[in-house]
């Protein structure tokens, strides 16, 4: 019992912690970890051995091979090429601007990681905004709420997947399969919803002259052709060992890992920048976040709460999945949605255990945790980079725009996606 | 050791502390000064406010994210871009900053780092009081300084 509290306790203060923003995440969660284990060892109920085997190192290897390979691809400018390239495809027309935009980048973040994503177009959208006289505003906001939404259809686009990929055993082609459809119907909708919303303030620009975006060049701003090809090679590459990755009997941080050791093979960069582009605060975070739900699993915490659920479970599965979908996007919205998932796959493990069909509560996570960061300017990292990057511009985002804003689209595309789930469950099941 | 007091300009345009931006900016046309000395009433140095700040009213935001911009071969509605009126209104005292300064004894190797250092270059100077009693351009303290290069050795006053 003494474990059960003193476990609980230290993982809720963590969060809070995290939640205040106070101090930085990767500093609470290593904190947090070091403390788990030690109370662990002093109470006997977790060990220095369990807590090195409750880490995933599927999902950190995954995680570090896919920032390699963006660290390769990055210098390249390969990015801003793209986001030039539709810029003046848009004739300087908002709406169009938006759609293209947000399709480019949605594209991008199915693939590789949604913050860097949005660092690497949003510039260029700034840029470009700037050019044609309006505000940057919209655009950025909607970069980060689409590149959200389009992140949950692949196992690779958003960290939440992979950390339920890894643990539920479903695979690249699972997500294309299940998720892809529900996020393509959300992400209209999420595309809908935005043009409607900033209709308003793009009637009332003065635009300059839309000539003026033909003297952009893209192919001045691609860097390095020759690294960016090759580069770019080696993720379709990757791409394609994914959707083989069952048939090869392969895991996708062995693909990432080869990705990026072929990548680094044929480009030869400075290694030194280029691993010091991967966000190892991110990675150490997991690892700690790990270390730390493991404890409050050895302490008997997830069982309680599993036991919790399974008692309640005389409700049917889709009204469970749906209430599950619901509560992890309210929380997603509040408080970083990799704490939250990694902190529910054991108890729906738990469940699994039990004897449930525990299929479609994996999906409800990951469409929850994907789509519930949309609400509040700190409920997903790419969120959070979009605004610091708009504080260094004249026009910062306020949590209060981002609430008008970003909250609708939220509530929409989960209302979007529980009728998607209901409609999925009953028409094809999980 | 020639003290920076005598390189330096004595009249030295400045700005009142309450004054607007619209205010500076008029001086700084007129004068054509690239730094102004912000001055309190009792004609105290307490800040500064550079031609650099009161451009980035206007500078692209984008230039803080693209380094290389090459790719850019026209600026379009950014080159028409003027400060709102709002903005023209604000008090020097909002966007002035900390003055780095000399005082009057400072020697001119001493005031010479101190642009160097901060990459500045004007140099207010202020007496024991800490008044404004003058400005200093690094060419105004680089060419002083100098002058004393082309002293052949030996003719110099000092190894007397």
């Amino acid at each position: 019992m003494t474990a059960i509290v003193v476990s609980s306790i230290i993982f809720s203060l963590a969060l809070g912690l995290i939640f205040s923003e106070k101090v930085n995440r990767t500093i609470v969660a290593l904190g947090g970890a070091v403390l788990m284990v030690a109370s662990g060892m002093i109470l006997g109920f977790y060990t220095e051995e369990e807590a090195m085997a409750v880490i995933d190192f599927n999902t950190l290897f995954l995680l570090l091979g896919m920032m390699i390979l963006v660290g390769i691809l990055e210098p390249t400018g390969f990015f801003q090429y793209l986001a030039v390239v539709v810029g003046k495809l848009s004739r300087g027309k908002p709406a169009r601007l938006l759609i293209l935009l947000g399709t480019v980048t949605t594209l991008i973040s199915m693939f590789l990681d949604n913050v860097t994503t949005v660092v690497l177009i949003a510039p260029v959208t700034i840029l470009i905004c700037e050019i044609l006289g309006m505000e940057a505003t919209p655009f950025l906001i909607a970069l980060a709420l689409l590149s959200n939404t389009g992140g949950v259809g692949t196992l690779v686009g958003d960290p939440p997947n992979i950390l339920i990929g890894s643990a539920a055993g479903l695979t690249f082609n699972d997500f294309l399969i299940h998720s892809l459809p529900i996020v393509l119907v959300v992400w209209g909708a999420a595309l809908w919803l935005l043009l409607r919303m900033f209709k308003k303030d793009f009637e009332h620009v003065e635009l300059c002259d839309p000539e003026v975006l033909d003297q952009l060049n893209p192919r001045e701003a691609l860097k390095d052709a020759k690294t960016a090809k090759r580069a770019l090679v080696v993720v379709v590459l990757a791409v394609v060992a994914f959707l083989l990755e069952e048939r090869m009997h392969m895991n996708p941080s062995f693909v990432a890992l080869s990705a990026s050791a072929l990548g680094l093979a044929w480009v030869r960069p400075d290694v030194r920048k280029t691993l010091n582009k991967v966000e190892w605060d991110i990675l150490i975070f997991f690892a700690a976040l790990f270390v730390m739900v493991g404890g409050l699993e050895a302490a008997g915490v997830l069982d309680v709460l599993a036991n919790l659920i399974a008692r309640a479970s005389g409700l049917p599965t889709v009204v469970m999945g749906v209430i599950l979908l619901w509560s992890v996007a309210l929380l997603s919205a509040v408080v970083d949605n990799i704490p939250i998932t990694i902190a529910i796959i054991p108890v729906i493990q738990q469940l699994a255990a039990s004897g449930l069909n525990v299929a479609p509560f994996w999906w409800a996570l990951a469409l929850g945790a994907g789509f519930g960061g949309n609400g509040t300017i700190i409920g997903s990292t790419a969120n959070v980079v979009v605004t610091s990057l708009s504080e260094r511009t004249r026009n910062p985002i306020t949590p209060a725009l981002w609430s008008k804003r970003g909250l609708p689209v939220m509530l929409l595309a989960c209302g979007v996606a529980t009728v998607m789930y209901v409609f999925v469950f009953f028409v094809f099941g999980f | 050791m020639i003290p920076i007091s005598d390189c330096m300009k004595c009249k030295v345009i400045s700005i009142r502390q309450d004054a607007t931006l619209r205010e500076a900016v008029s001086i700084v046309v007129e004068n054509k000064v690239g730094t102004l000395p912000v001055i309190d009433a009792g004609g105290k140095l307490v800040g500064v406010v550079k031609l650099r700040d009161l451009l980035s009213l206007v500078m692209p935001n984008f230039i803080n994210f693209i380094d290389h911009f090459e790719f850019v071969h026209s600026f379009g509605a950014l080159d028409l871009r003027k400060p709102s009126k709002a903005e023209l209104n604000r008090k020097v005292s909002e966007i002035m900053e900390e003055p780095v300064y000399a005082e009057e004894t400072f020697s001119l190797m001493h005031a010479a780092a101190i642009l160097h250092k901060n990459g500045l270059k004007d140099l207010p100077v202020i007496n024991k009081e800490g008044d404004l009693i003058g400005l200093a351009s690094h060419v105004d303290i680089g060419t002083a300084l100098m002058r004393s290069w082309l002293i052949v050795n030996g003719d110099s006053a000092e190894k007397k």
